[in-house]
């Protein structure tokens, strides 16, 4: 079998005695769309900080390209080829867009002229290029989303995380979003998806991941997920 | 006029030494005790350079940041790196281990050097003449030094890497977290280089002031002062404010006593307080 892009096993992790995820598991290949849905509280976040190396799992195991990574401290983020966004976007206010896309990558360590074609190219795929020079602090809230998305995706990660990407994002932003992630799942970067937005998740992804109160409801193909009748029971429940 | 001078050089030291506790409590969320002990190692390593080497004095008082900023890099690298295991908020770590090492270093000086004064010779033994004040021009030296150190750091945030990861974290940690910036490195470079701030301002004030175990008590309670007044964490204010405390006190000296030159700078911060209490330099800001 090749070899997994992600790979996070027996997930768990409590808060103050209230478990947040209770032993979730999810393998990508590179190239790989999935999402990773549910209701508020389902622990789509605290499983997607796990990935990230921001929260450390109780019990579980997370590999990045077969390495593993569940010990590592966050700010070895850099030794991972893993890129995310969080929810709230947490770009630098008064640096401009352009140089939020430079450090990220300085902070990864790659210079030079290659790494400014992929910013031109990141900024132009995403629509910012006009606003290159602009301060991130002056961007609209739809905007810092797009720096949020472009920052993680300049690195070229082999694995991307994305919590809420398209949360008060206008259509058109959003369509540029899909195009990017889909371009970057061609050229073999894994990306879990996190969103509250159904319509948009099943069109991007090939397999989604339903999550309830901390546990996998069902997992299975767009399609599937779906029609499963207990999705809408969690979502009414 | 002569009183505004002779205040605006202090002061540009002052702002100085205050810019290192306002990088510092940028980056970090914190504030280094131990910043006032660095302004005395600095004062020290200009004289023990300077004594054993009988190199000139506008070489040995590099050896002032130098040894700050060792020290500051060592001090980090050895006490604060290790994070509590306990309850005990980092911040707040920070603050009892420096506080520490200042009582340490403080009575490892007086232990070496002895409790007398030391003074370094002078960087520039010529006096300059301002209306009809003749000042040595070591005070021109020190503010000199002083402006120069403050625009080296301008640069360093501006143009440089680490300069952006200081920011980065700064503005919001948990991002540079996000974007791979090694919080840990990040945060010892800013120490290292905000003691060897305090470090600079030891050194080049050193011979007009004398160095001994806790000549840096005093520079450490007026760049607190400073702080307050420019405002906490930001690098204009403390400069702002640095030149302000410099200037007050001198004109508090001439016109109304020399008896309490050390309570001007404090009726400054309160007088701020009332008018501007987050500083005269803060904007408001947003967090996103």
């Amino acid at each position: 079998m090749a070899e997994l892009a992600l790979d996070g096993t027996g997930l768990v992790k409590s808060f103050g005695g209230i478990t947040a995820v209770g032993g979730v598991s999810i393998q990508l290949a590179a190239g790989q769309i999935v999402g990773v849905l549910g209701p508020n509280g389902s622990g789509k976040t605290t499983l997607m900080s796990m990935l990230a190396g921001l929260v450390r799992p109780d019990r579980g195991r997370v590999e990045v390209t077969g390495r593993d990574v569940t010990r590592s401290a966050p700010f070895s983020l850099k030794r991972r080829p893993v890129a995310c966004t969080l929810q709230n976007p947490r770009i630098f206010a008064s640096l401009t867009v352009r140089e939020n896309l430079e450090l990220a990558l300085y902070a990864k360590r790659r210079h030079g002229p290659s790494a400014t074609s992929g910013i031109n190219e990141i900024l132009e795929r995403l629509h910012l290029a006009s606003a290159e020079s602009i301060r991130a602090g002056e961007l609209s809230g739809g905007q810092r989303k797009l720096v949020d998305l472009a920052r993680a995706l300049v690195v070229r990660p082999q694995v991307l995380l994305a919590d809420e990407p398209t949360a008060g994002v206008s259509h058109a932003a959003q369509a540029f979003m899909t195009e990017a992630l889909s371009d970057a799942a061609d050229q073999g970067t894994a990306v879990v998806l996190v969103s509250h937005d159904l319509p948009w998740t099943f069109s991007i992804c090939r397999r989604i991941l339903f999550l309830t109160r901390g546990e996998l409801l069902v997992e299975g193909t767009v399609d599937e997920v779906r029609n499963d009748p207990r999705i809408t029971d969690a979502y009414l429940r | 006029m002569q009183a505004v001078v002779v205040g605006l050089l202090m002061g540009a030291v002052y702002g100085l030494m205050a810019l290192g506790l306002a990088l510092l409590f940028g980056v970090m969320r914190t504030i280094n005790f131990a910043h006032g002990a660095m302004f005395t190692l600095g004062g020290y390593a200009f004289v023990v350079v300077s004594e054993a080497t009988g190199v000139p004095s506008a070489l040995a008082v590099l050896a002032a940041p130098v040894a700050a900023f060792a020290v500051g890099w060592l001090v980090h690298a050895s006490l604060l790196s290790p994070r509590p295991d306990s309850n005990v908020r980092y911040t707040d770590y920070v603050l009892i281990v420096t506080f520490a090492v200042t009582i340490v270093m403080v009575n490892g000086a007086t232990i070496v050097f002895g409790p007398q004064f030391r003074r370094p010779p002078s960087i520039s033994p010529e006096t300059v003449q301002v209306l009809d004040l003749a000042l040595g021009a070591d005070r021109f030296v020190a503010a000199a030094t002083a402006v120069l150190a403050a625009a080296a750091l301008w640069v360093v945030l501006r143009y440089t890497f680490t300069g952006r990861a200081w920011r980065a974290m700064a503005q919001n940690p948990i991002g540079a977290t996000v974007v791979g910036i090694d919080e840990k490195r990040a945060h010892r470079s800013a120490f290292a280089t905000a003691c060897g701030l305090a470090g600079v301002a030891g050194g080049v004030l050193a011979p007009l002031t004398s160095v001994f175990p806790n000549s840096g008590v005093t520079p450490l309670l007026i760049s607190f002062v400073v702080l307050v007044i420019g405002g906490l964490g930001s690098m204009a204010g403390a400069l702002l404010g640095g030149l302000l405390v410099g200037v007050v006190t001198s004109l508090g000296v001439v016109y109304v006593s020399s008896a309490y030159s050390d309570i001007y700078a404090y009726v400054l911060m309160l007088a701020v307080l009332l008018i501007r209490p987050a500083g005269l330099l803060t904007r408001a800001t947003r967090t996103y």
